[in-house]
């Protein structure tokens, strides 16, 4: 069974790469794809990472508007 | 109605002259052909970093090259791989931009088409009718137009003046903002004598006076280390065409942590790329100051100027330009008929040199330093007409010099001789 996905939004692109750039160097698996809204991006990931995730998010100051599971 | 297309019209060619030839006269000299290494090939010296820097790095150039055939989506608008991969750049300029000038946050980088327009949007976005801005009277027009523009609009503006050298008194700063001030702005090094104004030492003054102090770095940015937390710097306007080694079309405004975002109005309203259920323009940065498709080929090479800037080393950067600006002024010292302007003191100053030629012309003198030299430069008043009046060379200005980290000790010598000449007639 394949993991179960989150995609994480936030208010602005830049902060969606902020983001990924955060996960990427803590080595978290994180992908950017596009926004719901369809215009610019959102990051997937495994569910089972999106509580690290947001923790390091968190201790960056960079936030997260919206959690979807998909 | 036809239209005319490029094969009806063939771009004209240049014949060698060849219309002169056949009138008897000397044959027209080709065009310049500065694609090619003509620099390095010594046909000409280029001492006008000031205006921008020349010739760039390759890697800039591969990097454009690059992006524009691997990365040419558009940056934060789709979702699909070549989007993302052009946004990568743009975040990773960000990046890079915020580490040079240490600054924390990098969503705090503002992108903007020049420094012009990053002074533009500090000053037209923070100053409102009956606030009071500080300046200095050897800052160039980005600075001066929109302050007399916005004195127009109710904004008090105080100049304080500079000393014939360019320098500015860290006392008479203190004392105009006895009266409180909401912006001071401030040059750091000015483009006409490279003087570097005492950023350190005033920004206490400043901070006391709970005004918030923005730096033109056009001329420093790359070529003197910054750090925006040390020199209490709370607005940091750059260029990335001179010092960072990129391409024109690029610069950028930052936002120290003092800056509330919620109190700077945007100059230009749009798409962002963001909050598109909104017709309202985004509040957080960078979004809120950044409207339309970023010009994102460009912050590929200021991405890669950065970073070629970095691996040099600012310190070794300085230190190159202290040296070869020390050989110019020792050689310009040694020239009857020319006079120099600004501090002689290599520390105090960037590798800007202003100097004028007894009853020579300064656009003259720089026709003859092009023609009958090869050396390139800049005459006139260099967009910084208060500049020129402080020094004492309004309205006619000056031949201006400037080195940069291409700039070599033949480039040097060649122009100090090539003056010598101009000055000996």
């Amino acid at each position: 069974m394949s993991d179960l996905q989150a995609v994480v939004l936030f208010r602005s692109n830049a902060e969606a790469l902020m983001a990924l750039a955060i996960l990427t160097r803590a080595r978290v698996q994180a992908e950017v794809v596009p926004s719901p809204q369809g215009c610019g991006y959102s990051l997937r990931m495994p569910v089972r990472v999106l509580e690290q995730a947001m923790r390091l998010l968190l201790s960056q100051h960079v936030p997260v508007t919206r959690i979807e599971l998909c | 109605m036809r239209v005319s297309r490029q094969a009806d019209n063939p771009p004209a060619r240049w014949t060698g002259g060849a219309s002169s030839r056949q009138a008897g006269r000397s044959p027209a000299r080709p065009p310049p052909r500065p694609w090619r290494s003509a620099h390095d090939a010594g046909e000409y010296a280029y001492l006008d970093h000031a205006a921008t820097s020349y010739p760039k790095p390759p890697e800039v150039i591969a990097a454009m090259v690059d992006h524009l055939r691997y990365a040419g989506g558009n940056p934060g608008r789709s979702g699909h791989r070549l989007s993302v991969a052009a946004a990568m750049v743009i975040h990773e300029a960000r990046e890079v931009v915020a580490a040079l000038f240490g600054a924390p946050d990098p969503l705090r980088v503002v992108f903007t088409p020049n420094v012009t327009y990053a002074i533009n949007l500090a000053l037209n976005g923070l100053l409102r009718p009956g606030d009071r801005a500080v300046t200095s009277s050897m800052e160039h027009n980005a600075v001066m137009r929109p302050l007399r523009a916005l004195q127009s609009l109710g904004v008090r503006v105080t100049t304080v003046p500079c000393d014939r050298g360019g320098a500015l008194d860290p006392a008479h700063l203190r004392a105009a903002l006895a009266g409180g001030a909401r912006v001071v702005a401030l040059t750091h090094a000015s483009n006409v004598t490279g003087t570097l104004l005492p950023i350190a030492e005033i920004s206490p003054a400043v901070r006391s006076a709970g005004a918030l102090l923005l730096v033109d770095a056009a001329q420093t940015g790359g070529l003197c280390p910054i750090d925006m937390d040390a020199l209490g710097i709370d607005l940091l306007a750059f260029t990335g065409h001179k010092g960072l080694q990129g391409p024109p079309g690029t610069g950028g405004l930052i936002l120290g942590p003092r800056v509330n975002p919620a109190e700077i109005s945007p100059l230009v309203r749009g798409g962002t790329g963001s909050q598109s259920e909104l017709d309202t323009q985004p509040e957080h940065l960078p979004d809120k100051l950044e409207s339309g498709t970023a010009n994102s080929v460009g912050l590929a090479g200021l991405r890669a100027g950065v970073q070629y800037v970095l691996r040099h080393g600012l310190h070794n950067v300085q230190a190159h330009e202290r040296e070869l600006a020390r050989l110019l002024l020792d050689g310009l010292a040694a020239v009857p008929g020319v006079t120099v302007y600004g501090t002689r003191d290599p520390a105090r100053s960037v590798a800007v040199v202003s100097c004028t030629v007894s009853g020579v012309s300064p656009s003259q003198a720089a026709m003859r330093l092009e023609s009958d030299f090869g050396v390139l430069c800049r005459p006139g008043l260099h967009c910084a007409p208060s500049a020129h009046r402080t020094i004492g060379t309004f309205p006619d200005g000056t031949v201006r010099l400037s080195l940069g980290l291409t700039s070599t000790e033949a480039d040097v010598r060649r122009a100090v001789s090539a003056l010598r000449e101009v000055a000996g007639r």
